[in-house]
């Protein structure tokens, strides 16, 4: 028992180091705050593989689902083939790990969950919602719907992204009177949502991951092809369940290892008190010798 | 005698497992090869891209603040 504990620790505190180090590589530039600067140096060609809003003072990167929109909205280009290529590689290689250890959201959603205070699960049929926000408001409208110039609106950024209002929006409207005076609806619309997002994060956790998050979306999708899998090893597997009860995703590992929630966490693989679940690039094999 | 009778039975689970085993294998290898041809897909969208000055786009959207991701507008 002490072992399986000790194990679940070790996890943790690995993940968590991991998490941390990529919320400073990716925000490194915490200076910015100060005079509510960007950072505009060159790493901005490149983007970050989790969400994480380039406006943001300290943001060393580009935000990959802000840069898709900018893409689409250029009449120049209409479709991102660098982007997409950027986010299919990173998805077929690591699947939703991406938001399990590298997404800086997803580590600020995990410590707005340490609040204490009841704690629910959200019906299953919310987590579509993603997917509705990924067609509609990242590949749609953007496309579609453009100004006199041919230029699109990047619909998810202005309308719903509370990541950017949390950001961006909160340290500039700080640092900067000026654009305080040009407030209105759209940012009281932004506030609300960022509110709901994290009342939402504080009871469930990872919310915005569940329900919001296009990017998400899209790893989540690539979770079924991508080459870091969970693997279980069938035979040696008790059916105790401790894996699904301690699933921050709410998804059963034994029977839905590829599942589009699954955040490759490695809680359930810790927490296994027969060791049958592994995660890593390659399956192992199973089969078992027959006795004589 | 214990062994007789136990050993046929196990035999048969252990077969079943196995066959399950087999086929997990197999779609894992299936899966393999299809993640590693969406690579060499992703990869060759990235070049494309990148020929095309796509970086330059983000590049310019990314170092100028984003009113739209404030909440202006």
């Amino acid at each position: 028992m002490k072992v399986l504990q000790d194990r679940q620790r070790v996890q943790g505190v690995r993940r968590k180091i991991i998490q941390v180090a990529a919320f400073g590589f990716t925000n490194s530039h915490i200076g910015n705050f100060v005079g509510g600067k960007i950072y505009k140096g060159s790493w901005k060609n490149f983007c970050s593989p989790g969400l994480n809003c380039y406006s943001c003072p300290a943001a060393g990167l580009g935000c990959p689902i802000g840069a898709m929109q900018a893409v689409e909205n250029s009449p120049r280009f209409g479709i991102s083939v660098y982007l997409l290529g950027f986010v299919l590689a990173l998805g077929v290689l690591f699947g939703r790990a991406i938001c399990g250890y590298v997404c800086p959201f997803g580590l600020l959603q995990e410590l707005l969950h340490k609040i204490p205070s009841p704690k629910k699960h959200i019906p299953k049929p919310l987590t579509y919602i993603k997917y509705v926000l990924l067609a509609v408001f990242v590949l749609l409208i953007p496309a579609v719907v453009t100004d006199k110039y041919g230029i699109g609106a990047p619909a998810f950024c202005e309308y719903i992204c509370p990541a950017g209002t949390l950001e961006a929006g909160v340290p500039l409207l700080l640092a900067h009177p000026e654009l305080r005076m040009q407030l209105g609806g759209l940012f009281l619309l932004k506030a609300a949502i960022l509110v709901l997002t994290i009342v939402g994060c504080i009871i469930v956790c990872r919310f915005f991951c569940k329900i919001m998050c296009p990017l998400g979306a899209i790893y989540g999708l690539l979770n079924k092809i991508s080459l870091y899998r969970v693997h279980v090893e069938q035979a040696g597997c008790i059916s105790c369940g401790t894996c699904r009860e301690i699933c921050p995703m709410h998804v059963d590992p034994v029977t839905h290892p590829d599942s589009a929630e699954c955040i490759r966490c490695g809680k359930c693989a810790a927490a296994c008190p027969k060791q049958v679940i592994h995660i890593g690039l390659w399956n192992k094999k199973t089969s078992i010798t027959e006795m004589e | 005698m214990y062994k007789g009778t136990r050993t046929p039975c196990r035999n048969t689970w252990i077969r079943q497992i196995n066959a399950k085993a087999g086929a997990m294998e197999l779609k894992g290898r299936k899966r393999t090869y299809i993640g590693i041809g969406v690579l060499a897909v992703a990869v060759s969208l990235i070049a494309i891209g990148i020929a095309r000055d796509e970086m330059l786009t983000v590049f310019v959207r990314a170092i100028n603040i984003c009113l739209e991701c404030i909440g202006l507008g």
